[in-house]
């Protein structure tokens, strides 16, 4: 009975936390159904001016011919930050050796970096490197710049990994590129997923970089396209703004709910070999 | 020098794995960070005017920019207070939904946590600068709850405005940081809880004495990153007040922005982020280490 | 949301570079280009059109309204040469500071772009000063008017100058502004004259104020120039008196008229000049009446503003609370014209009767003598001002160089910008461009005529609110604190004082090669 009531207490307190929290993301889809001179009147007179799904159809050709794009240019991201993090995090947790510490402190250092400060010497690499307008000038500075929170979150979790496990591969005989494979990364799927999920995440939502790096418009992503949305000069048509961005987070969505799966299946995973 | 070459050139594959990484890294982080670092010391326009200057950009930035200081004290009141909405808020609901008892149920609030992710962050801080106005929603509570004449214009208001920026988005739960702390409980053996458990020790007790211990290394993580990102953040204040009214929500990130895209000032705006640099590097050596002793 | 917040702060950008920085050297070279600014006598003798070029060309514009108009352009010329091929292509405006930044950077930026603010990148070297070019004559031009420069309207090429005198920017369009109002909320307060002067504005305000309503709902931001718009007119008008004492390094035989607003065609005031102005104390806000007097007047009115909330609100939300019958009047130029018009309409039509009020514009009210004794030579012009024009990108290949100035030549003959300007869209039946061209002859867009630039007086504004961008976003600090009374007028004063004068500071650096250092040693070295 006591339990119950703690359970019942818990369950309230979360959902009105939850609740609060996807505000935002509520006030984004009511919005997107509205007409726009309603939302000139008021933001919140929601009750009248409900136009259903108008300004989505108005907006649809300015995000859907671009998610393929961003869709390719993300994951090539994250699977790259996923390989070359989990790498350098296991060779950190697993191996000592000379200048170990130095050259881990000198990754992290690079987290402190402001990003506007490296914008221009970043992209001026980009040019010389004969990147620009190419795929590569998202994808490897991306990967760059997720594999530094990556590999200090996976070497806090490589570490947490109880060495007996590893050792008793190693003395099986096994290489250790298979210990990584069948030992490490399965028990890793949780952080993996969780870094996956916030590499594709600021790739998905990233603006001016790949504005800058690429010229042709068949190479846009989804926040360039949306970006035609606003104007200059006024007159913009906001709550198909708001169509836009929900119809942009659509595919997120469904990324976070299959990530999330695996985020499950990890955990339990976890417990069994814990 | 020669042992060290030895035991290197021993455990040579080590360093051919790490390759990948450091070429990544030196290309499109060190290479451009030095490059800013090189122009701090540059009047330098951004593109065909750069004089050396020596460490005129700092000395002025220091001693001769009234809006330098202050809005490094600034910067550390936001910083120390999102850290503490960061941790104390994830870690609250990590620990709420951790004893949720049914599965299903913990797994729909998971992806509720993370589902906010998705909504880029322009939406939320519109929907708080709208909260926030004359006759918006935190004006609306205070006069229903008898308290009118504590109304005002939040973002218009000098005493206020840094305090609106600091209460937005509340109840600041951080999605990553929540999945981060869910994943340490997912960690702590399930054999403790037992032990705990049959000892009849009570929820707070356990939580204080078993529990946030053993999340010390994601407190550690958390509190880094909340450190980066509320250092670095500039975009929310850009929007909601852009420094004002006066200079009274002015940060670094911000004055770093203005320099480098509003007045052409490439290095002094360099100047400012290596400032910003070395004082996050003291401030993660100094959490390193406390982390460490604990 | 964001979007008229970022136009307005580039409108305002346009301004105080063209007003702002609008000197030039007295290097006797450049001068010459200069000179001949005044009308040139009409020949006889066309040049013919070019027929042997042959290329390729990329136009960019930042601006949804523009693309219409200019891909019609490129068709039209492309009918006439065979063997090019203009591109024209629109990019976003969000973040167009920096992509053209790194384009230019990087030697990617196209040929000819539609810009706000040129001076910037011939500050860089990344474009081509223009002088020469308006010079040469129009062969699309059938005004028979000898040089290109003929067919614009007076004195916006001027007004394009930077402090080094290079036009960089081919003018495309100028902005109007004039104030909308309510006329149901008007009735309502009894008003039944416009007010014309400044002291029967405050009346109007008054009357309307006690009605319950905010008279003149403002946000105090960058993203707002309604309170800025003013100053600049009547920095222009106080600061009239002070022009030869300013304009020192003027060309010979030039006199001062300042009824004759050509008086100062081919003059602006350079970099140096307004240093040691401010030097001797004419220009600078602590020590000028003339400075500061337009500052002290624009206060009276904030009493009639949204003081609750004209700290926090940005330029959208006040022109909302137009629309929204919030308040009575609204300072705003002629792009805002087909929106309130659609909105309108579009209230009516979904029943909403009671919020389609009837609207009129009137001049922005001048200040007199009542106000300040500092207008002894004229009043206030009304606003306008250079918004946008074409840039053109410095190339090895002159060839490109050549397509592009044949391409911009055509595009604003008359008969062509007559045509472009004209253009409607179909959906809405509103022009695309919605501003006043800078081409003579084009006929201003319909009910726009309350709002058209009217250059009475000679204005060269010897001293204005900001010299740079710095300064400009130093202004609005001081601004808001001055219109909240954190701050005293004499304080607010000498705040502006120290950011002109850091700015002005900053301008000899930036043009240090176009400056004559001999001549402002020299004086500078008389004032001690």
């Amino acid at each position: 009975m006591r339990k119950n009531r703690f359970q019942a207490w818990i369950h309230l307190i979360i959902s009105g936390i939850l609740f609060m929290s996807l505000l935002p993301l509520l006030f984004m889809v009511i919005q997107s159904l509205r007409a726009q001179i309603d939302y000139d009147s008021s933001l919140w007179s929601i009750s009248s001016g409900m136009i259903g799904f108008q300004n989505y159809s108005a907006v649809l050709s300015s995000v859907y011919p671009y998610v393929f794009n961003t869709f390719t240019y993300s994951i090539a991201t994250v699977a790259g930050v996923l390989a070359v993090s989990t790498l350098t995090a296991y060779i950190f947790a697993r191996f000592s050796f000379p200048l170990k510490q130095l050259l881990f402190s000198s990754i992290i250092a690079l987290m402190m970096i402001p990003g506007i400060l490296t914008f221009i010497p970043q992209f001026l690499m980009v040019f010389r490197l004969n990147l620009l307008d190419t795929p590569w000038a998202l994808i490897l500075p991306g990967i760059s710049g997720g594999l530094i929170f990556a590999v200090y979150l996976l070497r806090t979790f490589f570490e947490q990994i109880a060495m007996e496990i590893i050792e008793a591969a190693r003395i099986d005989g096994a290489p250790e590129w298979r210990i990584i494979g069948t030992i490490v990364v399965p028990l890793s799927i949780p952080t993996l997923a969780t870094i996956g999920v916030l590499n594709f995440l600021w790739m998905w939502n990233a603006y001016i970089w790949p504005l800058v790096t690429l010229s042709s418009s068949e190479k846009w992503t989804v926040s360039i396209g949306m970006a035609f949305l606003s104007n200059a000069y006024g007159g913009a048509n906001e709550v198909e703004q708001y169509a836009a961005y929900t119809l942009s987070s659509i595919p997120l969505l469904i990324l976070f709910i299959i990530a999330m799966k695996y985020f499950l299946q990890g955990i339990n995973s976890g417990m069994l070999k814990g | 020098m020669m042992p060290l070459v030895k035991s290197m050139a021993r455990k040579k594959y080590i360093y051919i794995s790490l390759l990948p990484a450091f070429m990544l890294l030196v290309t499109f982080q060190y290479i451009p960070f030095f490059n800013a670092f090189y122009r701090s010391f540059f009047d330098w326009n951004g593109a065909n005017r750069a004089e050396f200057v020596g460490l005129d950009n700092f000395i002025d930035l220091l001693f001769r920019n009234p809006d330098y200081l202050p809005s490094l004290g600034r910067m550390g009141v936001i910083v120390l207070v999102q850290i503490l909405q960061g941790v104390i808020m994830s870690l609250f609901l990590a620990t709420l939904i951790n004893h949720v008892k049914s599965e299903r149920t913990k797994y729909l609030y998971r992806v509720f946590v993370i589902l906010p992710a998705v909504v880029p962050g322009i939406i939320g801080t519109l929907l708080w600068k709208n909260f926030y106005s004359t006759d918006g929603l935190i004006n609306q509570i205070l006069v229903f709850l008898g308290q009118a004449h504590y109304t005002t214009t939040w973002l218009g208001n000098e005493h206020t405005a840094l305090l609106a920026i600091l209460f937005m988005g509340f109840p600041w739960i951080n999605g990553t940081f929540t999945l981060i702390y869910l994943a340490g409980y997912i960690g702590i053996n399930s054999e403790i809880y037992d032990a705990a458990n049959i000892d009849g020790v009570n929820i707070w007790s356990r939580f204080w004495k078993v529990e946030f211990p053993l999340l010390l290394p994601q407190t550690r993580l958390i509190v880094l990153l909340a450190l980066i990102g509320s250092i670095q953040n500039y975009e929310n204040i850009l929007i909601l007040t852009n420094g004002g009214p006066g200079t009274s929500t002015l940060v670094p990130g911000l004055m770093l922005f203005q320099y480098a895209f509003s007045y052409s000032q490439m290095g002094y705006a360099c100047a400012i982020g290596i400032l910003l640099f070395m004082i996050i590097i003291t401030i993660t050596i100094i959490n390193q280490s406390w982390g460490r002793e604990s | 949301m964001l979007k008229v917040s970022r136009k307005t702060m580039a409108i305002l950008l346009i301004i105080l570079l063209v007003s702002a920085l609008s000197g030039c050297t007295k290097d006797p070279k450049k001068q010459q280009a200069v000179t001949e600014t005044s009308p040139t006598p009409q020949v006889e003798q066309k040049t013919p059109v070019p027929d042997d070029l042959k290329g390729e060309i990329s136009v960019v514009t930042l601006y949804k309204e523009n693309v219409k108009n200019l891909e019609q352009a490129a068709k039209d010329y492309m009918a006439l040469h065979a063997n090019v091929t203009v591109n024209v292509k629109q990019m976003p405006y969000d973040g167009y500071g920096a992509w053209l930044k790194t384009q230019y950077l990087t030697d990617q930026a196209p040929e000819v772009v539609f810009t706000e603010g040129a001076n910037e990148f011939k500050t860089t070297d990344n474009i081509i000063s223009l002088n020469d070019f308006l010079n040469e004559p129009n062969p699309y031009s059938k005004s028979g008017k000898a040089a290109w420069k003929d067919d614009f309207v007076n004195p916006y090429i001027e007004l394009s100058k930077d402090a080094g005198g290079s036009v960089n920017m081919i003018p495309w369009s100028l902005y109007g502004i004039g104030m909308y109002y309510n006329k149901t909320l008007f009735d309502k307060a009894g008003v039944i004259e416009l007010p014309k002067t400044w002291n029967e504005f405050m009346d109007v305000s008054g009357k309307l104020k006690a009605t319950g309503v905010t008279p003149w709902a403002v946000a105090l931001k960058p993203s707002d120039a309604q309170t800025a718009w003013p100053l600049f007119i009547m920095h222009a008008a106080t600061t009239r008196s002070l022009v030869p004492e300013v304009n020192l390094l003027h060309k010979d035989n030039w006199s001062f008229d300042s009824n004759n607003p050509l008086s100062v065609q081919g003059e602006t005031i350079t970099a140096e000049e307004r240093y040691v102005a401010f030097k001797k104390g004419l220009i600078d806000p602590v020590k000028s009446k003339q400075m500061a007097d337009p500052y002290r007047i624009m206060k009276e009115a904030a009493k009639f503003m949204n003081t609750k909330n004209f700290t926090a609100i940005e330029g959208a939300d006040a022109i909302n609370d137009f629309l929204n019958g919030k308040s009575a009047m609204l300072y705003q130029g002629t792009w805002y014209l087909p929106t309130l018009q659609s909105k309108l309409a579009e209230f009516k039509k979904s029943g909403k009767n009671d919020k389609a009020f009837e609207f009129g514009i009137f001049p922005f009210p001048e200040i007199t003598m009542e106000n300040t004794d500092t207008l002894a030579l004229g009043g206030v012009n009304q606003s306008a001002g250079l918004r946008n024009g074409f840039m053109v990108k410095k190339m090895k290949d002159d060839n490109k160089t050549k397509i592009a100035i044949d391409f911009l030549k055509f595009i604003t003959s008359p008969e062509q910008a007559d045509k472009l300007f004209k253009m409607e869209d179909p959906a809405t039946g509103f022009r695309y461009i919605t501003d006043i061209s800078t081409v003579q002859g084009v006929a201003p867009m319909p009910g726009t005529e309350q709002m058209q630039p009217k250059q009475q007086w000679a204005d060269l504004t010897a001293g204005g609110v900001n010299y740079d961008q710095k300064d400009w976003d130093e202004f609005w600090i001081q601004w808001q604190q001055y219109f909240t009374d954190k701050i005293t007028f004499e304080e607010f004063l000498k705040q502006r004082s120290k950011s002109n004068l850091a700015a002005l500071e900053r301008n000899l650096k930036t043009f240090d090669k176009d400056i004559d250092k001999v001549w402002m040693e020299k004086q500078l070295k008389d004032i001690k």
